[in-house]
Protein backbone atom coordinates (compact mmCIF):
# COMPACT_ATOMS: atom_id res chain seq x y z
CA UNK A 1 0.00 0.00 0.00
CA UNK A 2 1.32 3.52 -0.81
CA UNK A 3 2.45 5.66 2.04
CA UNK A 4 0.07 9.02 2.67
CA UNK A 5 1.09 11.69 2.08
CA UNK A 6 0.57 12.72 5.86
CA UNK A 7 2.48 9.60 6.87
CA UNK A 8 5.35 10.57 4.61
CA UNK A 9 5.76 14.06 6.01
CA UNK A 10 5.28 12.26 9.81
CA UNK A 11 8.25 10.27 8.43
CA UNK A 12 10.01 13.40 7.62
CA UNK A 13 9.62 15.43 11.19
CA UNK A 14 11.09 12.23 12.95
CA UNK A 15 13.82 13.30 11.09
CA UNK A 16 13.68 9.64 8.96
CA UNK A 17 15.11 9.76 6.03
CA UNK A 18 14.30 12.62 4.90
CA UNK A 19 15.89 13.31 1.43
CA UNK A 20 14.01 9.92 0.34
CA UNK A 21 10.64 10.72 1.88
CA UNK A 22 10.90 14.45 0.18
CA UNK A 23 11.82 12.72 -3.05
CA UNK A 24 8.88 10.68 -2.86
CA UNK A 25 6.46 13.97 -2.16
CA UNK A 26 8.05 15.47 -4.94
CA UNK A 27 7.88 12.80 -7.08
CA UNK A 28 4.33 12.55 -6.07
CA UNK A 29 3.36 15.81 -6.68
CA UNK A 30 5.88 17.70 -8.62
CA UNK A 31 3.73 17.54 -12.32
CA UNK A 32 0.74 18.99 -11.28
CA UNK A 33 2.80 21.67 -9.49
CA UNK A 34 4.88 22.50 -12.52
CA UNK A 35 2.24 22.50 -15.23
CA UNK A 36 -0.07 25.19 -13.01
CA UNK A 37 3.03 27.55 -13.46
CA UNK A 38 3.38 26.68 -16.64
CA UNK A 39 -0.92 27.16 -17.05
CA UNK A 40 0.47 31.05 -15.86
CA UNK A 41 2.58 31.62 -19.04
CA UNK A 42 5.95 30.67 -17.87
CA UNK A 43 9.12 29.65 -20.33
CA UNK A 44 10.16 25.94 -19.22
CA UNK A 45 13.07 27.78 -17.23
CA UNK A 46 11.20 30.19 -15.57
CA UNK A 47 8.86 27.45 -14.18
CA UNK A 48 11.79 25.45 -13.42
CA UNK A 49 12.81 27.99 -11.29
CA UNK A 50 9.87 28.61 -9.72
CA UNK A 51 8.65 25.19 -9.31
CA UNK A 52 12.61 24.70 -7.82
CA UNK A 53 11.84 27.68 -5.14
CA UNK A 54 8.74 26.10 -4.49
CA UNK A 55 10.51 22.56 -3.29
CA UNK A 56 13.14 24.44 -0.83
CA UNK A 57 10.72 26.61 1.07
CA UNK A 58 8.91 23.34 1.34
CA UNK A 59 11.84 21.51 2.63
CA UNK A 60 12.42 24.46 4.81
CA UNK A 61 8.98 24.69 6.08
CA UNK A 62 7.31 21.10 6.44
CA UNK A 63 8.64 20.51 10.08
CA UNK A 64 6.29 22.99 10.79
CA UNK A 65 3.52 21.82 8.90
CA UNK A 66 0.38 20.84 11.19
CA UNK A 67 -1.36 18.08 8.75
CA UNK A 68 -4.88 20.73 9.02
CA UNK A 69 -4.81 20.93 5.53
CA UNK A 70 -4.36 18.80 2.46
CA UNK A 71 -0.21 18.44 1.26
CA UNK A 72 -1.43 19.71 -1.90
CA UNK A 73 -3.28 22.33 -1.35
CA UNK A 74 -0.03 23.60 1.09
CA UNK A 75 2.36 23.27 -1.89
CA UNK A 76 0.10 25.10 -3.76
CA UNK A 77 -0.26 28.24 -1.88
CA UNK A 78 3.35 28.19 -2.03
CA UNK A 79 3.52 27.92 -5.73
CA UNK A 80 0.75 30.38 -5.92
CA UNK A 81 2.39 32.93 -3.76
CA UNK A 82 5.83 32.56 -5.45
CA UNK A 83 4.43 32.76 -9.04
CA UNK A 84 2.49 35.65 -8.63
CA UNK A 85 5.77 36.87 -6.95
CA UNK A 86 7.79 35.92 -9.36
CA UNK A 87 5.75 37.43 -12.36
CA UNK A 88 4.95 40.82 -10.42
CA UNK A 89 8.89 40.64 -10.34
CA UNK A 90 9.53 40.14 -13.89
CA UNK A 91 6.80 42.69 -14.82
CA UNK A 92 8.66 45.31 -12.62
CA UNK A 93 11.78 44.30 -14.68
CA UNK A 94 9.90 45.06 -17.74
CA UNK A 95 10.72 41.30 -18.76
CA UNK A 96 7.86 39.57 -20.44
CA UNK A 97 6.71 36.03 -19.48
CA UNK A 98 5.99 33.65 -22.92
CA UNK A 99 2.17 34.73 -23.47
CA UNK A 100 3.86 38.17 -24.22
CA UNK A 101 6.21 36.98 -27.08
CA UNK A 102 2.83 36.84 -28.89
CA UNK A 103 1.68 33.49 -29.67
CA UNK A 104 3.06 30.00 -29.76
CA UNK A 105 3.66 28.35 -33.09
CA UNK A 106 0.22 26.39 -33.33
CA UNK A 107 0.52 25.06 -36.83
CA UNK A 108 2.84 22.56 -35.81
CA UNK A 109 2.22 18.78 -36.25
CA UNK A 110 0.98 18.60 -32.58
CA UNK A 111 -2.11 20.58 -33.96
CA UNK A 112 -4.44 17.96 -35.68
CA UNK A 113 -7.85 20.26 -35.98
CA UNK A 114 -6.72 22.85 -39.11
CA UNK A 115 -5.82 26.10 -39.41
CA UNK A 116 -9.25 27.56 -37.93
CA UNK A 117 -8.48 25.65 -34.62
CA UNK A 118 -5.33 27.19 -34.55
CA UNK A 119 -7.00 30.54 -34.68
CA UNK A 120 -9.24 29.90 -31.96
CA UNK A 121 -6.08 28.86 -29.59
CA UNK A 122 -4.45 31.99 -30.35
CA UNK A 123 -7.24 33.96 -29.51
CA UNK A 124 -8.08 31.68 -26.51
CA UNK A 125 -4.01 32.16 -25.32
CA UNK A 126 -4.36 36.18 -25.92
CA UNK A 127 -7.79 36.55 -24.36
CA UNK A 128 -5.96 34.41 -20.97
CA UNK A 129 -2.92 36.53 -21.24
CA UNK A 130 -4.74 39.67 -20.22
CA UNK A 131 -6.20 38.04 -17.12
CA UNK A 132 -5.53 39.51 -13.94
CA UNK A 133 -2.95 36.90 -12.62
CA UNK A 134 -5.10 35.94 -9.61
CA UNK A 135 -8.19 35.21 -11.84
CA UNK A 136 -5.88 33.06 -14.46
CA UNK A 137 -4.44 31.23 -11.35
CA UNK A 138 -8.35 30.58 -10.09
CA UNK A 139 -9.52 29.76 -13.66
CA UNK A 140 -6.68 26.81 -14.65
CA UNK A 141 -7.38 25.29 -10.70
CA UNK A 142 -10.66 25.00 -11.59
CA UNK A 143 -10.91 24.02 -15.48
CA UNK A 144 -7.67 21.97 -15.76
CA UNK A 145 -7.07 20.40 -12.21
CA UNK A 146 -10.70 20.07 -11.77
CA UNK A 147 -10.61 21.44 -8.14
CA UNK A 148 -13.27 22.71 -5.99
CA UNK A 149 -13.82 25.86 -4.62
CA UNK A 150 -12.78 24.97 -0.84
CA UNK A 151 -9.69 23.70 -2.29
CA UNK A 152 -9.02 26.78 -3.91
CA UNK A 153 -10.16 29.51 -1.80
CA UNK A 154 -7.45 28.02 -0.01
CA UNK A 155 -4.96 28.14 -2.11
CA UNK A 156 -5.30 31.83 -3.32
CA UNK A 157 -6.08 32.88 0.49
CA UNK A 158 -9.65 34.18 -0.87
CA UNK A 159 -13.04 33.08 0.37
CA UNK A 160 -15.19 30.21 -1.70
CA UNK A 161 -17.15 33.33 -2.99
CA UNK A 162 -14.04 34.95 -4.03
CA UNK A 163 -12.62 31.93 -5.70
CA UNK A 164 -16.29 31.80 -7.45
CA UNK A 165 -15.79 35.61 -8.53
CA UNK A 166 -12.86 34.83 -9.85
CA UNK A 167 -13.49 32.09 -12.19
CA UNK A 168 -16.72 33.59 -13.69
CA UNK A 169 -15.25 36.75 -13.63
CA UNK A 170 -12.14 34.91 -15.73
CA UNK A 171 -14.51 33.33 -18.59
CA UNK A 172 -16.93 36.30 -18.75
CA UNK A 173 -13.71 37.99 -20.15
CA UNK A 174 -12.56 35.30 -22.39
CA UNK A 175 -15.98 35.21 -23.81
CA UNK A 176 -16.02 38.42 -24.44
CA UNK A 177 -12.39 38.52 -26.06
CA UNK A 178 -13.31 35.88 -27.99
CA UNK A 179 -16.63 36.70 -29.53
CA UNK A 180 -15.33 39.92 -30.55
CA UNK A 181 -12.54 38.52 -32.48
CA UNK B 1 -24.86 11.61 1.34
CA UNK B 2 -21.32 11.45 0.47
CA UNK B 3 -21.91 10.25 -2.88
CA UNK B 4 -24.82 13.18 -3.44
CA UNK B 5 -22.24 15.89 -2.54
CA UNK B 6 -19.89 14.64 -4.88
CA UNK B 7 -22.64 14.25 -7.69
CA UNK B 8 -23.35 18.06 -7.05
CA UNK B 9 -19.90 18.83 -7.01
CA UNK B 10 -18.88 17.53 -10.24
CA UNK B 11 -22.34 18.87 -11.81
CA UNK B 12 -21.14 22.27 -10.98
CA UNK B 13 -17.45 21.34 -12.20
CA UNK B 14 -18.89 20.41 -15.67
CA UNK B 15 -21.37 23.58 -15.62
CA UNK B 16 -18.20 25.74 -15.01
CA UNK B 17 -16.18 24.08 -17.63
CA UNK B 18 -19.06 24.27 -20.29
CA UNK B 19 -19.37 28.02 -19.73
CA UNK B 20 -15.76 28.05 -21.89
CA UNK B 21 -17.08 24.53 -24.00
CA UNK B 22 -19.76 26.66 -25.61
CA UNK B 23 -16.96 28.91 -26.88
CA UNK B 24 -13.99 26.79 -27.50
CA UNK B 25 -14.33 22.74 -27.39
CA UNK B 26 -12.52 20.27 -24.86
CA UNK B 27 -10.11 18.80 -27.50
CA UNK B 28 -9.09 22.74 -28.11
CA UNK B 29 -8.93 23.33 -24.68
CA UNK B 30 -6.75 20.16 -24.29
CA UNK B 31 -4.55 20.55 -26.93
CA UNK B 32 -3.53 24.52 -26.14
CA UNK B 33 -3.27 22.51 -22.54
CA UNK B 34 -0.37 19.87 -24.16
CA UNK B 35 1.09 22.98 -25.87
CA UNK B 36 1.43 25.48 -23.07
CA UNK B 37 2.99 22.53 -20.49
CA UNK B 38 5.42 20.55 -23.11
CA UNK B 39 8.85 20.25 -21.27
CA UNK B 40 11.88 18.65 -22.18
CA UNK B 41 11.33 14.62 -22.00
CA UNK B 42 13.34 13.57 -18.62
CA UNK B 43 13.03 16.69 -17.09
CA UNK B 44 10.63 14.93 -14.51
CA UNK B 45 13.39 12.52 -13.53
CA UNK B 46 15.86 14.81 -12.67
CA UNK B 47 14.15 17.49 -10.95
CA UNK B 48 14.01 15.91 -7.65
CA UNK B 49 17.92 15.44 -8.13
CA UNK B 50 18.44 19.63 -8.62
CA UNK B 51 16.65 20.60 -5.70
CA UNK B 52 17.89 18.24 -3.23
CA UNK B 53 21.68 19.37 -4.41
CA UNK B 54 20.25 23.00 -4.09
CA UNK B 55 19.31 22.49 -0.65
CA UNK B 56 22.51 21.29 0.19
CA UNK B 57 24.29 23.47 -1.48
CA UNK B 58 25.47 26.55 0.43
CA UNK B 59 24.09 29.59 -1.25
CA UNK B 60 26.73 32.28 -2.73
CA UNK B 61 23.87 34.73 -2.67
CA UNK B 62 23.16 34.37 1.50
CA UNK B 63 27.15 34.86 1.99
CA UNK B 64 26.83 38.32 -0.14
CA UNK B 65 23.75 39.12 1.78
CA UNK B 66 25.40 38.92 4.63
CA UNK B 67 28.62 40.74 4.04
CA UNK B 68 26.65 43.33 2.35
CA UNK B 69 24.94 43.79 6.17
CA UNK B 70 28.28 43.44 7.89
CA UNK B 71 29.74 46.21 5.81
CA UNK B 72 26.36 48.66 6.12
CA UNK B 73 27.06 47.98 9.39
CA UNK B 74 30.91 49.23 9.81
CA UNK B 75 30.04 51.96 7.54
CA UNK B 76 27.42 53.49 10.16
CA UNK B 77 29.69 53.08 13.12
CA UNK B 78 32.28 54.27 11.13
CA UNK B 79 30.67 57.96 10.27
CA UNK B 80 29.21 57.77 13.90
CA UNK B 81 32.45 57.44 14.82
CA UNK B 82 34.18 59.98 13.18
CA UNK B 83 31.34 62.66 13.71
CA UNK B 84 31.93 62.25 17.21
CA UNK B 85 35.40 62.84 17.19
CA UNK B 86 35.70 65.29 14.30
CA UNK B 87 33.23 67.81 14.31
CA UNK B 88 34.17 70.72 16.54
CA UNK B 89 33.33 70.36 20.01
CA UNK B 90 34.02 74.28 20.91
CA UNK B 91 30.66 75.01 18.66
CA UNK B 92 28.68 72.75 21.50
CA UNK B 93 30.67 74.73 24.32
CA UNK B 94 29.72 78.14 22.69
CA UNK B 95 26.34 77.18 22.53
CA UNK B 96 26.17 76.33 26.18
CA UNK B 97 27.85 79.57 27.23
CA UNK B 98 25.46 81.31 24.80
CA UNK B 99 21.94 80.58 26.87
CA UNK B 100 20.52 83.62 28.06
CA UNK B 101 19.11 83.49 31.55
CA UNK B 102 15.44 84.35 30.39
CA UNK B 103 15.66 80.72 28.37
CA UNK B 104 16.41 79.04 31.46
CA UNK B 105 12.92 77.74 32.79
CA UNK B 106 11.51 79.39 35.89
CA UNK B 107 10.92 76.14 37.87
CA UNK B 108 14.78 75.11 37.03
CA UNK B 109 15.77 77.96 38.66
CA UNK B 110 13.07 77.57 41.34
CA UNK B 111 14.83 74.22 42.08
CA UNK B 112 18.49 75.35 41.61
CA UNK B 113 17.92 78.04 44.37
CA UNK B 114 15.56 75.28 46.92
CA UNK B 115 18.61 73.19 46.33
CA UNK B 116 21.34 75.78 47.28
CA UNK B 117 19.35 76.60 50.19
CA UNK B 118 18.93 73.34 51.62
CA UNK B 119 22.50 73.00 51.69
CA UNK B 120 23.22 76.31 53.02
CA UNK B 121 20.74 75.44 56.15
CA UNK B 122 22.78 72.14 56.57
CA UNK B 123 25.84 74.32 56.69
CA UNK B 124 24.11 76.60 59.16
CA UNK B 125 23.61 74.24 61.36
CA UNK B 126 26.77 72.08 61.79
CA UNK B 127 28.07 75.33 62.37
CA UNK B 128 26.22 75.88 65.09
CA UNK B 129 26.73 72.28 66.42
CA UNK B 130 30.60 72.81 66.34
CA UNK B 131 30.67 76.36 68.13
CA UNK B 132 28.04 74.79 70.69
CA UNK B 133 25.76 77.65 70.64
CA UNK B 134 22.63 76.67 72.36
CA UNK B 135 19.54 78.57 70.63
CA UNK B 136 16.41 76.58 72.23
CA UNK B 137 13.51 78.81 72.82
CA UNK B 138 13.63 78.69 76.24
CA UNK B 139 16.72 80.49 76.98
CA UNK B 140 15.68 82.99 74.46
CA UNK B 141 12.29 83.23 76.39
CA UNK B 142 14.68 83.41 79.59
CA UNK B 143 16.69 86.56 77.99
CA UNK B 144 14.21 88.30 76.80
CA UNK B 145 12.07 88.26 80.17
CA UNK B 146 15.46 89.67 81.83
Amino acid sequence: MMPTDHSLIQAFQSNLEKEAVFTKLMHRHQEKLYYQIKRMGLEHADADDVAQNVWIKVWGKLDGFKMESEFSTWLFRIGHNETINYINKQKRNGQNHAFEDGLRDYNTASNTQGPQASQIQIHLEQGIKQLPEKQKFVFMLRYFEEMDYEKIASITSTTVGGAKANYHQAVKKLQEFISNR
Amino acid sequence: MNSMENKRSNNSLLEDQNLINSLISKELMKEWEQHVIACPPTYFQSFPHKVIERIHKPTKTSIIYTFGKLSIAAVFIFVVAGLYFWLPKTNSEAALNSIALQEIPINEIDAYVNNYERVADADLQNEIISIGVNLEPTNLSNDSSN
